[in-house]
């Protein structure tokens, strides 16, 4: 009996060591796997914190301390998408698909007329409010895409240029929601 | 944006010999962020004076928000457990409960708990490569998504950092003081 006890012991502890080892634990995801899987991360924060401030705070800066100059939450949210197009363009060598604007504010359309479909007693806002969103996910997926068009052209040795662009976009990111 | 040159600027090589004569590595590329995470979260730490450390926002929503001390400790704590784990070591509890060490309690404590954080982080990125940037670290239990690469850990701790050094950044504001990153 105690010697088979033993080697139940023993038949679990290589059980054991075995599937620690098994191959599929060992699995490698690609750069691109690893690079989206930080992406969508940033993208959750990102479009969950947008989504939750109403559309009429959008124009909301802090005022009393020092907060001159510093931008609204509208501005925050299109400066933010506004890189995301130039570095995920930068990853791909191309021209931006959307308008950076001026010192990376992001396109000045944004602040035409609203569609009828909006109602709003201030309809220039509401235009500004709900499109940043739509953009940052717009740009977001641009950023995406942008990796496996990477990966496409067998560049993923490039990883040390591009990573240069990626940190860049995710820390961008961060900084700007919160700063 | 900092310290990224414009997408046109970058020539892009045709060969891995290409790059390495660029002279870009993975490890310089993680560097150049942790450096400048480093560079705008101390000067913040370093800009608020000792008396404010307890400073935590009250109007609002900010129940059981972070005093300032409380969040640059968590930022470095984060710093050393993800060091640690580019190491591919275990980090001390406190770095794991990304609270830091309660014998930090001082501004300049603080301050040098701080910097060491990026020390580390430094030192842990210097290791990473091309072939281990996104090799996995730790035997992954299966069915898990969780982070586990070189990569990911460094891109981690950057992005914490610059998560709580914009929640630095108002606490500064709301006590009048512009922080020197953003200065003219």
């Amino acid at each position: 009996m105690k010697t088979m006890n033993l080697l139940v012991i023993f038949l679990y502890a290589l059980a054991g060591n075995c599937f620690s080892q098994s191959p599929r634990a060992e699995v490698h995801r690609s750069n691109t796997q690893i690079i989206d899987f930080i992406l969508d991360f940033q993208e959750k924060q990102l479009v969950d914190v947008a989504e939750a401030m109403p559309a009429k705070k959008y124009g909301f800066a802090p005022s009393g301390g020092q907060f001159n100059g510093v931008r609204t939450f509208a501005e925050q949210l299109k400066h933010i998408a506004s890189d995301n197009y130039l570095l995920g363009a930068g990853i791909l060598e191309e021209k931006p698909p959307r308008d950076p604007g001026l010192k990376e504010r992001g396109p000045n359309s944004f602040k035409q007329k609203p569609r009828s479909s909006l109602t709003s007693k201030t309809p220039s806002r509401t235009c500004i409010a709900r499109r940043p969103p739509s953009m940052m996910r717009s740009a977001l997926f641009g950023l995406q895409t942008s990796h496996p068009g990477l990966k496409a052209r067998q560049r993923v040795w490039v990883l040390p240029l591009k990573t240069a662009f990626i940190p860049g976009t995710i820390t961008g990111n961060w900084r700007n929601t919160c700063a | 944006m900092n310290g990224i040159d414009p997408p046109a600027s970058v020539a892009v090589a045709t060969a891995p010999v290409a790059t390495a004569e660029a002279g870009v590595t993975v490890s310089a590329a993680l560097d150049s962020w942790i450096t400048n995470s480093e560079k705008d979260v101390v000067s913040a730490a370093e800009a608020m004076p000792e008396e404010k450390y307890s400073f935590a926002p009250t109007a609002g929503e900010f129940a059981g928000a972070r005093t300032f001390a409380q969040q640059v400790k968590h930022l470095a704590a984060n710093n050393y457990r993800m060091a640690a784990r580019i190491l591919g070591q275990p980090a001390t509890p406190d770095q794991e409960a990304e609270t830091g060490p309660d014998t930090a309690r001082s501004k300049s404590e603080i301050l040098e708990y701080l910097r060491g954080s990026f020390v580390s982080l430094h030192t842990s990125a210097a290791t990473i490569t091309t072939e281990n940037a996104v090799r996995p670290v730790f035997r992954a239990r299966v069915g898990t998504i969780r982070q586990n690469t070189r990569v990911q850990f460094a891109v981690d701790a950057v992005a914490h950092s610059y998560d709580h050094y914009g929640q630095m950044v108002e606490y500064l504001r709301m006590n009048g003081i512009v922080p020197p990153a953003s200065r003219p």
